[in-house]
């Protein structure tokens, strides 16, 4: 026998229980082990003394008083099972509501793809050989902000025809260069000559960062 | 139906003589919680009250499939880390004096008392368990239902906390040195 085992004993030993007599050698070598039994026999025997609290006078009278006045407050009683079939109405509840969420935010994002599409398509705008429905579709409905910011530009005395580029206006691009050859400045756009899509169609990844700048507008170049 | 769910369906049918038996019921392990983790009388009488409101108000929440008082006593238990925590952050502003300490006095101090103190020392979580173990009567199981915990933590809680009181026991000299308590009372 050693330490350990006797601390192993000690820590899933019951109260009151006695000292197993293959300890008794160890403990007679050992010095802590033994203060360590001499403690565990001592809070037995404190453990046995140890008295209830005493009550406290009129508070039951105090605790009931409290109720009744906020009585209004007390939540009905709902069994175990009856809990357990409102949890899983609540559960069929929430996924038919979020399946009517998702049916209405999907018809709503491509009824708009649609009608973007079509608006521009009146236009007389290509895409670049690129796929509305995988391309433009899905940038019209994460940037109507710029979309909107588009049209003021557009507005600002540029005719339609002589758009050769619309710019993708992310957050404010303001100013930046664009790969196209445009640069934005304020609400005007200046165009280059070389402003023109790229010959080669660009991959997927690169077309979701260039897209925005490569909506063609039929009609001729810049004047 | 057994006694507990008898007891709370009509404590929340407005009965005052339900809740007259409920508070009856539980009043003395409840406030004996409080007082002990506690240690502060009107403290404890506070909560214990708030708890037992709490509890009247809420067994609309309370699992009829397991046994009433643990789940009384995990509300004694949550209201007072909830108070302990308060006065920490009072304590630590320093708005107020340091709370005085009220170890609850044994009718026959001696052993008993010393074992008090050694309590009141001992870290929270210990205490908890050690009140819920050893007092309450509860079992492992329900001692780790109502401090949310493992039951492997709460033995070794248990077992901690019996070991610093007994250290601290035989520090304070309450056991000879002669080896008398060796292998019996």
């Amino acid at each position: 026998m050693n330490c350990t085992e006797f601390e192993a004993w000690l820590a899933d030993r019951e109260m009151t229980a006695g000292l197993p007599a293959r300890f008794e050698g160890h403990l007679a070598d050992c010095e802590a082990c033994r203060t360590a039994w001499r403690g565990e026999r001592l809070l037995d025997r404190a453990l046995s003394q140890w008295p209830p609290v005493d009550a406290v006078p009129d508070f039951r009278d105090r605790v009931v008083a409290e109720l009744s006045r906020s009585t209004h407050t007390v939540q009905p009683f709902v069994s175990p099972q009856r809990r357990i079939r409102s949890t899983r109405w609540l559960a069929v509840s929430g996924s038919l509501v979020s399946l009517v969420l998702v049916a209405v935010i999907g018809g709503r994002l491509s009824f708009d793809s649609y009608m973007s599409r079509q608006a521009l398509d009146s236009n007389g705008a290509v895409a670049n050989e690129m796929n509305w429905d995988t391309a433009v579709g899905e940038l019209l409905a994460t940037v109507q902000g710029d979309y909107q910011q588009l049209t003021t530009v557009a507005s600002t005395g540029l005719r339609p025809s002589e758009i050769v580029a619309l710019p993708r206006l992310v957050d404010s691009a303001v100013g930046r260069e664009l790969d196209s050859g445009l640069a934005i400045t304020g609400p005007t756009l200046e165009t280059t000559p070389e402003a023109t899509v790229p010959a080669s169609r660009p991959s997927l990844r690169s077309a979701f960062g260039f897209l925005g700048e490569v909506v063609m507008v039929s009609g001729g170049g810049a004047s | 139906m057994d006694d507990d769910a008898r007891l709370a369906e009509r404590c929340l049918a407005g009965d005052p003589q339900a809740w007259s038996s409920f508070v009856h019921r539980f009043e003395g392990a409840v406030f004996g919680i409080c007082l002990r983790m506690l240690q502060h009388r009107q403290d404890a009488e506070d909560v214990a009250q708030e708890t037992l409101v709490r509890a009247v108000k809420h067994l609309g929440r309370w699992d009829a499939a397991r046994r009433l008082a643990p789940w009384v006593m995990s509300i004694a238990v949550n209201r007072c880390r909830t108070r302990l925590s308060q006065r920490r952050s009072i304590t630590h502003l320093g708005e107020v004096d340091q709370v005085q300490e009220e170890t609850p006095r044994a009718a026959n101090s001696g052993l008993a008392e010393e074992l008090e103190l050694a309590i009141a020392a001992l870290r929270e979580d210990y205490r908890a368990s050690f009140i819920l173990f050893y007092q309450q009567e509860l079992g492992v199981e329900e001692v780790a239902e109502v401090m949310g915990c493992p039951t492997g933590t709460i033995k070794t809680w248990l077992y901690r906390a019996r070991k610093e009181i007994a250290r601290k026991l035989v520090d304070r000299g309450v056991v000879s040195e002669a080896g008398d308590e060796l292998y019996g009372i």
